[in-house]
């Protein structure tokens, strides 16, 4: 899999007159993991929902491999873009072959038999390490299992820029950690809204740290989550170490910021 | 366990054939109780094959009175159960159906404000009572919405609750109306349009309900595999590549034209909508090309019968209808909310 080279340029998007992202630009190379952090409220999902097409732009632009998003159809969108879905619902009857069958919905057009459809399903599936479940029922699997089946719904569009809203809610912590795990190894270009900051700081090239709807820190895991921007943006206190295997930045928390 | 594609197909052609079994079955039960070879006869002589000849009388009640019945409930439980599994889907709902979310109840207060404006001519009353109770399938689907969002979350409660609020508002205004002006049989067209009754049934009523299907039919059709995407949650079906607002909008304009059409002939009909999806997608699955056929066949068929039973149960009487669908209905419902609570607590 391939991952496509994207580039955030000037990016605004103005919701009900409140500019709710401001001049964002991050540029990525192929498959770079982004990982998008702030409080509530900073515009994380605002990105994420810009950089699959769906809302609407009010200055800048998204470029990916050099096209503007914003001169695609949607559909064409869909076939570089996928967004993983967050399973909290369960009440599905569907089975898991279905479901990721539902990510080729961008690529079917006239000559797309069953078993083209057959083959993209059981190729996500393999890709997602999920193949022994092919014939479950949905509503049976575990949240670990679920979120497996989810991202091979999501490769099953063929993405070359995948995209997470924390992916993590809802999962154990095994489960959270196969689930960036895997991601970041996919080898395509990731962007994942994350609350937790030590997820970022462990499985991304680079962090954006976002503040009501502006980038304030932008770089490698240790450049951008420094304990001062964690002060500013977060209010919490905080001391960066060093993981004492691979030298990554691990973040202790301190405690809650007075003033 | 869910259908293969196969398997679906001879489910289909199984509940064809119900169908016609039960559409036979209607027009010979009955006070006149007629043989099926009786039945036969009157249709077959009225659409020119050779048959054997029957009285006048016997020819009117089949032709005039019972086949017209039966083809209206046939095309009402298809029509009702395809809203409902549209709705469903839409709403991300398994609670979602027109009867519960008010569009029944809107659709016959239109109805019955149309029918005391005494509109002159047949023609214009077969045209205005389904155009009027469109508008008001469609105002009550906006007000329960509406409701549901100022409450915050479109949660299966929420949306539940507030579809009841709109529901007995509508309702309450219709019989208000209905006292207010009408005379002598108040009582009984209040409970016709509230609870929904097909003995108004005629050649009109199948011709409105079988041309919402027509009409409605292949728009739903067309969009199966976005009824499926819904599944994924909005966002996620709207990064699949289409304006998930939009198909919501006309999706909903469709389902209240067909209940509209609905209502106009047989009154809020309840529980169709909600049952019949259910039951059907334990047979073929959740997707929607599987699902909706199955649901609209297994629909008429279930209404044929509801039907069959209202009109015979406690002769020489009527029930209307929506008691025996209530009946058969409530407890399915109840089963539904609880798993539905169960599996969203878990």
């Amino acid at each position: 899999m391939t991952g496509a080279e994207v580039r955030i340029e000037g990016l605004s998007v103005t919701r009900a007159g409140r500019r709710v992202l401001d001049d964002v630009s991050i540029a990525l190379d192929r498959g770079a993991v982004l990982g998008v952090v702030g409080p509530n409220g900073a515009g994380k999902s605002t990105l994420l929902g810009a950089l699959a097409g769906i809302l609407p732009v009010s200055d800048g632009q998204v470029l990916l491999d050099g096209r503007d998003l914003a001169t695609l159809s949607r559909r064409e969108v869909a076939r570089s873009v996928a967004w993983m879905e967050q399973h909290s619902e369960r009440d599905i009857a569907m089975t898991v072959e279905e479901i990721v069958g539902l990510g080729t919905f961008p690529h079917r057009e006239r000559g797309w038999t069953r078993s083209r459809q057959a083959d993209a399903v059981s190729g996500a599936l393999d890709a997602a390490g999920a193949a022994h479940l092919t014939r479950r029922a949905w509503a049976q699997l575990s949240g670990g299992e679920r979120q497996r089946v989810s991202i091979a719904r999501a490769l099953a569009q063929r993405p070359r820029v995948l995209l997470l809203d924390e992916p993590t809610n809802h999962l154990d912590v095994a489960a959270q950690l196969a689930t960036l795990e895997f991601v970041a190894g996919l080898g395509i270009t990731v962007v994942a809204a994350l609350h937790d900051l030590n997820h970022a700081a462990r499985y991304c090239d680079t962090v954006a740290v976002l503040d009501r709807g502006r980038l304030d820190a932008l770089g490698d895991p240790r450049e951008a989550l420094s304990t001062e921007t964690i002060a500013r943006v977060f209010g919490v206190a905080t001391s960066v170490l060093s993981h004492p295997d691979d030298g990554r930045a691990v973040i202790a928390l301190d405690g809650q910021l007075r003033g | 366990m869910v259908a293969s594609a196969r398997s679906a197909w001879g489910l289909n052609v199984g509940f064809a054939l119900m169908l016609i079994a039960s559409l036979a079955a209607a027009a010979s039960i009955g006070v006149a109780g007629l043989s099926l070879g009786t039945v036969w006869s009157v249709v077959a002589g009225h659409l020119g094959l050779p048959a054997a000849q029957v009285g006048a009388l016997t020819d009117a009640i089949v032709w005039d009175i019972r086949v017209p019945r039966a083809l209206t409930a046939a095309a009402v439980g298809a029509g009702l159960a395809v809203a409902g599994v549209v709705m469903q889907s839409l709403t991300r709902n398994p609670l979602a159906d027109p009867y519960l979310l008010g569009l029944s109840s809107g659709a016959s207060l239109g109805a019955v404000a149309v029918l005391l404006l005494g509109l002159g001519s047949a023609v214009a009353l077969s045209v205005a009572l389904p155009a009027a109770a469109f508008a008001g399938a469609l105002l009550a689907l906006a007000a329960s919405l509406a409701i549901a969002r100022a409450a915050g979350a479109i949660g299966p409660a929420t949306v539940v609750l507030a579809g009841l609020a709109v529901s007995q508002f509508f309702a309450a205004v219709t019989s208000l109306v209905i006292f207010l002006t009408a005379q002598g049989d108040s009582y009984r067209q209040v409970l016709s349009w509230l609870l929904g009754s097909l003995a108004g049934s005629t050649w009109t009523t199948v011709v409105v309900t079988v041309a919402a299907l027509v009409v409605v039919l292949p728009v739903v059709a067309a969009w199966v595999a976005r009824l499926d995407a819904f599944a994924l949650g909005d966002t996620a079906a709207q990064a699949l590549g289409f304006s998930v607002r939009s198909t919501r909008l006309v999706l909903f304009v469709a389902v209240s034209l067909l209940t509209g059409a609905m209502v106009s002939a047989s009154g809020a009909i309840g529980f169709v909508g909600l049952i019949l999806p259910h039951l059907v997608r334990g047979l073929t699955g959740g997707m929607h090309r599987r699902l909706l056929p199955a649901a609209a066949l297994g629909g008429a068929v279930f209404l044929v019968w509801a039907d069959t039973l209202a009109r015979t149960i406690v002769d020489p009487r009527e029930l209307p209808v929506g008691v025996v669908t209530a009946a058969i209905g409530v407890p399915v419902f109840v089963v539904v909310l609880v798993r539905a609570r169960r599996r969203s607590a878990a």
